[in-house]
């Protein structure tokens, strides 16, 4: 017998071994969060709203909005603003999801503040040029007509369209026509209401040290903090359920299912259950999707399900890509293993393994300089506090394979899942 | 500055160590220097085949993943013409589970019938995804079979065609391995909470027995003559809307002049003020997408010019458009200056960037080793910060003569 016939002995990971960011509120009143500075060089200085498409009055007006926030203001046009930041060597990005919106100011530690001095100065008073708005529906009609070309854009459509209802904050989808009907009033009304620098929170992640520190407190200071537009109370429209829809695609070769369920508002401890629960599921490359239809039965190459966040609770829901004459196996297979789970729950080694891989990538999630941002930015979504991180391995490591098989029980039936087929379907 | 140390255990395992005191984790990152330029041309897709295989367990560990799931890490790999890269990271108190794991498959990889069997069957799914399912799936095989026609450039990471795959046997795979997957033809990277002490001890451990078995890659194939005409092909795709392609050969990454075309690139067409997206995008309207880039390879280079046609446009007019615009570039007109100070700043930004994640540090310095110059992985920005206007200019004349393009055209599948 060699040495290396015996795994090394592996250690549980018992403590997240993270440093909090630090909040504040600044002299204008915006809350700013610094995260613990490293010597890199560069930073990312992101502000971030709590609205989304799940608030937008009309499909695509949240993401065209910010996403042309710098297409133009009363005196310089769109090229001559970014060409502001370049020559600074900084970068701008947006990003918009159901129930946020943020603007990240990437830049070299020397050059930061000035590349924020040019944000307030050119990227505060929007007026969306309709020269540039034209060009914008252009290019995002483009785009989504050739997503429209593949299986996986349709299976996750009809599905989510089935489940909430067309129309839903979680159901829409732009179709070309929504695009065209975007107005710059409509994007000027949604910015002034919703996305001035003055309703967000700020992030500070990188090399942020103390002088810097002291000078963004200085210019971020100048913004005087405003409320948001009361968020637009929306309600889901509830689709037609336990439905199986198919949407043919007859020039692919491939297949792609999506099966969704809706999930109410769930506290620490369950949210970690059904996080828990979806690793068995399809959440890692052990888990029993994984392992038996793409590492055992070779029928698919990406198989894989998650919980994301509704505009009410999640939707949980699996997905896949197969060659069209294994769908119905592989389908029939998800279903069996769907339905496995409360009767036969992980329990004993596979149990202490999920939990093992859970603890590390929980730790491996606040590796890294600018990964602070986005766990809080968690936090403040779902509406947790710094327990969930705090106590996060106590809870994982209690977690018992009885209420694995419960919560399966409640929400893992196949019959509560709609399902959609997309692509080449016999 | 990405401080490091290199030894060199006596099988001719080469050994980079990264010590980050803020990590909480390790990374173990291995490159084997050998990619799709290495595989026969009866077998292509091979080096991405084996990567997979890499994950199927080896004589002391039954299942990898199940043993990296235990330690609380996590590990992926990728492929490319060149090299086929794998990393994993683990907490940092589990970092010996790492070494056991990639220490035993470069030794003793356990490849059998049912291993290949399932491998072929998920990497004949990945080809069809992404090649056949998705708009612009084929773009890589249908440029590399024009740019290239004797060099094993010639066929993209998954393989020229899927029978390759199809028809791979047990005894080509384990030829492939014995070939390519040994210590003096691979680099290991050890980066994050570890001493230099601890990486020394757990190398000597772990990788020190495994025996010699050969010699580095060469990388011996077939050299590209030069291109002395203008190629063409029409092909359909799923895209909705036609597109052009214009495709050139280029200096590979050592190669400082790269770096000169790689600015050229990202002045050109690489943001939305970029004199392509402005003229054909914003101003005429022709593109819905407009733009160009330098990829900078281990042995070669390779310049992609693109648009994406509007509704009712043609791509004749579409490679005149693309063509106007990129001869005043090189003319000179275009560029100021100040404009290249911008590109510049851009790529000294996007380096630190890159550099902030452990990952890509311990890639980096893997890179930077096969290629022969590990001293010069701080030299990156250097080189773009000596480039002059003037220098690039000439450059970019005298590499991409439009007598001597690869131009491709797309136009939507009609039953799409």
């Amino acid at each position: 017998m060699t040495f290396r016939e015996t795994a090394p002995s592996t250690r549980a990971i018992e403590s997240l071994n993270y440093t909090s960011a630090t909040r504040e509120i600044l002299a204008g009143g915006l809350p700013m969060y610094v995260c613990p500075p490293r010597p890199l060089g560069v930073l990312k200085l992101q502000f971030y709203w709590p609205i989304g498409t799940a608030q937008q009055p009309a499909p695509m007006v949240a993401r065209a909005t910010n996403m042309l926030r710098l297409s133009g203001n009363k005196h310089l046009t769109s090229e001559q603003i970014q060409e502001g930041f370049e020559y600074l060597g900084a970068s701008v990005g947006m990003d918009v999801g159901l129930n946020e919106s943020t603007l990240t100011l990437q830049a070299q530690e020397e050059t930061l503040i000035e590349a924020l001095q040019w944000l307030l100065k050119e990227g505060q008073d929007p007026v969306f040029p309709d020269e540039e708005l034209a060009i914008y529906k252009q290019v995002e009609t483009a785009g989504l007509l050739r997503r429209m070309q593949t299986p996986r854009y349709w299976s996750s459509r009809e599905c989510m369209e089935a489940l909430y209802g067309v129309g839903s904050p979680d159901g829409t989808f732009s179709n070309p026509e929504d695009i065209e009907a975007l107005q710059a009033a409509t994007l000027q009304y949604w910015f002034t209401t919703n996305l001035g620098l003055g309703m967000s929170t700020v992030f500070v992640s990188g090399d942020a040290n103390a002088q810097l520190q002291e000078k963004l407190r200085q210019v971020l200071g100048r913004i005087n903090s405003q409320e948001q537009a009361p968020t637009i109370i929306t309600t889901n429209t509830q689709g037609l359920k336990n439905r199986v829809i198919k949407h043919p695609l007859e020039q692919s070769s491939q297949a792609s299912m999506y099966l969704a369920r809706t999930l109410p508002e769930m506290d620490m401890r369950t949210l970690q259950l059904a996080s828990l629960v979806n690793m068995f599921l399809g959440g890692f490359f052990g888990s029993r999707l994984m392992q038996d239809l793409r590492e055992t039965r070779g029928l698919t190459y990406g198989i894989g399900s998650g919980i994301s966040p509704a505009s009410n609770g999640y939707t949980w829901y699996v997905s896949g890509e197969m060659n069209s004459s294994n769908a119905d196996a592989a389908l029939e297979a998800t279903l069996e293993i769907m339905k496995n789970i409360a009767s036969n729950p992980p329990s004993g080694d596979e149990l202490d393994k999920a939990k093992r891989y859970a603890a590390g990538q929980m730790r491996a999630g606040f590796d890294g300089p600018f990964a602070l941002p986005r766990k809080i930015q968690f936090l403040l979504q779902s509406g947790f506090d710094e327990r969930y991180y705090t106590s996060y391995m106590d809870t994982l490591w209690s977690i018992s394979s009885e209420e694995i098989s419960q919560f399966a029980d409640n929400y893992l039936q196949p019959e509560a899942f709609t399902i959609a087929l997309a692509g080449k379907l016999n | 500055m990405i401080e490091y140390n290199r030894f060199v255990l006596p099988n001719g395992l080469r050994v980079i160590h990264h010590q980050d005191p803020d990590s909480t984790v390790v990374v173990l990152n291995t490159l084997f220097n050998v990619g799709a330029r290495d595989e026969e041309s009866s077998r292509t897709g091979f080096a991405h085949l084996f990567e997979h295989l890499m994950f199927g367990g080896s004589k002391n560990v039954s299942s990898y993943d199940k043993s990296v799931e235990r330690a609380g890490g996590s590990n992926n790999a990728f492929t490319n013409n060149e090299y086929t890269n794998y990393y994993i990271t683990v907490p940092a108190e589990n970092v010996e589970t790492a070494f056991w794991l990639e220490s035993d498959r470069m030794f003793l990889l356990d490849i059998n019938d049912k291993s290949l069997e399932v491998q072929r069957g998920v990497v004949i799914e990945e080809f069809k995804q992404r090649c056949f399912s998705a708009p612009f799936g084929l773009l890589w095989h249908h440029v590399r079979s024009m740019v290239y026609k004797q060099s094993p450039y010639r066929w993209p990471t998954i393989g020229e065609d899927i029978s390759h795959i199809e028809n791979a046997t047990l005894e080509d795979v384990a030829a492939f391995y014995q070939k390519h997957y040994h210590p003096a033809n691979a680099i290991l990277c050890v980066a994050g909470q570890i001493t230099l002490e601890e990486t020394k001890a757990l190398c000597e451990k772990w990788y020190a027995n495994i025996p010699s078995a050969g010699a580095v890659n060469l990388n011996q194939y077939n050299p590209e003559p030069e291109q002395e005409e203008r190629r063409f092909l029409s092909e359909t795709d799923l895209s909705p809307n036609p597109a052009v392609f214009l495709v050139w050969r280029g200096p590979a990454f050592s190669n400082p002049d790269s770096a000169a075309l790689e600015l050229f690139a990202d002045l050109l067409g690489g943001s939305e003020i970029s004199p392509l997206y402005v003229r054909l995008v914003k101003e005429t309207a022709l593109f819905n997408d407009a733009a160009c880039f330098y990829m900078r390879g281990v042995g070669e280079g390779l310049f992609m010019l693109y648009g994406i046609l509007n509704d009712g446009k043609t791509q004749e007019e579409g490679e005149a458009a693309l063509l106007e615009v990129f001869q005043e570039a090189l003319s000179g007109k275009l560029f100021t200056e100040r404009d290249m100070e911008r590109v510049k700043n851009k790529a000294t930004t996007a380096l630190l960037f890159e550099k902030a994640s452990l990952i890509n540090r311990a890639q980096k310095l893997c890179y930077f080793e096969n290629l022969g110059h590990l001293e010069a992985v701080e030299e990156e920005n250097n080189q773009y910060r000596e480039v002059s206007l003037h220098h690039m200019l000439n450059t970019a004349t005298a590499t991409f003569k439009q007598d001597k393009v690869s131009v491709l055209y797309y136009s939507p599948n009609q039953s799409a």
